[in-house]
């Protein structure tokens, strides 16, 4: 089971048996109106209030342990917006596949689409392999179809052939600085 | 248990190996950084493959995050990862001398330049990292508040970052990596100071979505990246290389 420092576990939503949520009991006596605190907080006090747990997800996201992803991924559900996007940086650092259902299911979860594009990505990230520098990035290998089949190797030439030459012969657009 | 002598002999020994093994040799210092952030997928042909009447090509993905990229740079340099590691490496941008490095866990201290203006040379290779965060403006929105004590605040909404990893080496071709791409790239930054106007503190973030084509992996042609770059930092004072009014 996946643990989140404190906060409602995203895993939850996975759960397949019917989980029992008891309301909370209904107040006895009057209701006092629920008092409004309105503060208007500044860019700079924001960022202050973010800048320490951003760091410390900046750190857990180096690590390798079972308690800074457990770290990570409660502030996945973090009610900052802000350390949300942070802490789905830091899991795509932290390399590791378990998260992938998490994040798949708190984007189902989410209402923002940006975010929830964010989430996917990650999972999407987080299951590609590492780049080799002794080797292709991941690819067909001989005898490995998709379906079963059997793969040889073949060398066709590139179809694009004539456009590159083309293009080398005449450049229709100068390459950014 | 009773130890035996020979036995503290040698944990002291190894104890003492250890602490050997977690040095790591400091090359400068940095009084203003921001932590990057590498993700970047990279994409190229698979072998061509034949299957029954058909040829069939396929695309095979890897990602560069930041422990990969701090691999590719302990290696290329002749550093050792899990010295690097042991000292709390990780990847910053160093404002001081406009370039990404490898830094200690403190951050100030520098145990590797990467930039374009300080290859990693070694032999027949040449190497290095570098991101231009500032490689085309567009325009901003900008909070100036006209008092003291006041702030500073803008937003880069459409600038166009630009960053280039390369590994040369002039004795193997196939270990060849040339990525380079430009992107959209946002940047925030806020400026503090005091009732004296003496700067107090900033803070910036660049967030760098580079995408491009025709980069070279592991000496294959056509391949693609995509993905993002950003850098988070704060310190006390101005930032001297953004911050200039």
């Amino acid at each position: 089971m996946v643990c989140f420092k404190g906060k409602v576990a995203p895993a939850a939503v996975f759960v397949s048996s019917p989980t029992v949520v008891t309301a909370p009991p209904a107040p006895s006596g009057p209701v006092a109106p629920h008092p409004e605190i309105v503060r208007s907080v500044t860019p700079e006090q924001a960022q202050a209030m973010t800048a320490p747990e951003k760091n410390r997800l900046s750190d857990w996201a180096a690590k390798n342990d079972p308690a800074s992803l457990s770290n990570i991924l409660g502030d996945l559900v973090n009610p900052q917006k802000e350390i949300r996007v942070a802490a789905i940086a830091a899991v795509k650092q932290f390399r590791d596949p378990s998260a992938i259902p998490v994040l798949k299911g708190i984007a189902a979860n989410s209402d923002d689409p940006s975010e929830q594009q964010a989430l996917l990505d990650a999972a999407e990230f987080l299951s590609l392999p590492v780049f080799d520098l002794a080797a292709k990035p991941d690819a067909a290998q001989p005898g490995a179809a998709a379906d079963g089949g059997t793969l040889q190797v073949v060398v066709l030439s590139d179809p694009r052939q004539g456009i590159k030459q083309r293009r080398l012969q005449n450049p229709t657009a100068t390459s950014p600085q | 248990m009773k130890l035996h002598k020979s036995t503290l002999i040698t944990v002291a020994v190894t104890l003492a190996l250890a602490h050997g093994a977690v040095a790591a040799d400091v090359v400068g210092t940095s009084t203003q950084f921001s932590k990057l952030t590498v993700a970047l997928t990279v994409s190229t042909n698979g072998v061509q493959m034949e299957r029954g009447n058909s040829t069939v090509n396929t695309i095979g993905k890897a990602k560069i995050d930041n422990k990969a990229l701090l691999q590719m740079l302990a290696n290329w340099s002749g550093n050792s990862i899990s010295n690097w590691n042991a000292a709390g490496a990780q990847l910053i941008y160093d404002w001081d001398t406009v370039q990404p490095a490898v830094a200690d866990r403190t951050g100030t201290n520098i145990l590797l330049y990467t930039g374009s203006s300080n290859p990693i040379i070694s032999g027949t290779q040449t190497s290095y990292f570098d991101i231009d965060w500032f490689n085309n403006f567009g325009p901003f929105t900008r909070t100036f508040s006209n008092m003291n004590p006041g702030t500073d605040t803008f937003s880069d909404n459409f600038d166009l970052g630009y960053f280039h990893l390369v590994h040369n080496d002039t004795a193997d071709s196939t270990a060849q990596i040339d990525i380079g791409a430009n992107g959209p790239k946002v940047e925030k930054y806020t400026q503090t100071w005091d009732v004296n106007h003496t700067f107090l503190h900033w803070t910036d973030s660049e967030q760098f979505k580079p995408a491009g084509a025709g980069e070279i992996m592991n000496g294959e042609q056509d391949g693609a990246v995509s993905g993002e770059i950003d850098a988070n930092g704060s310190g006390s004072g101005r930032n001297t290389f953004i911050y200039n009014p």
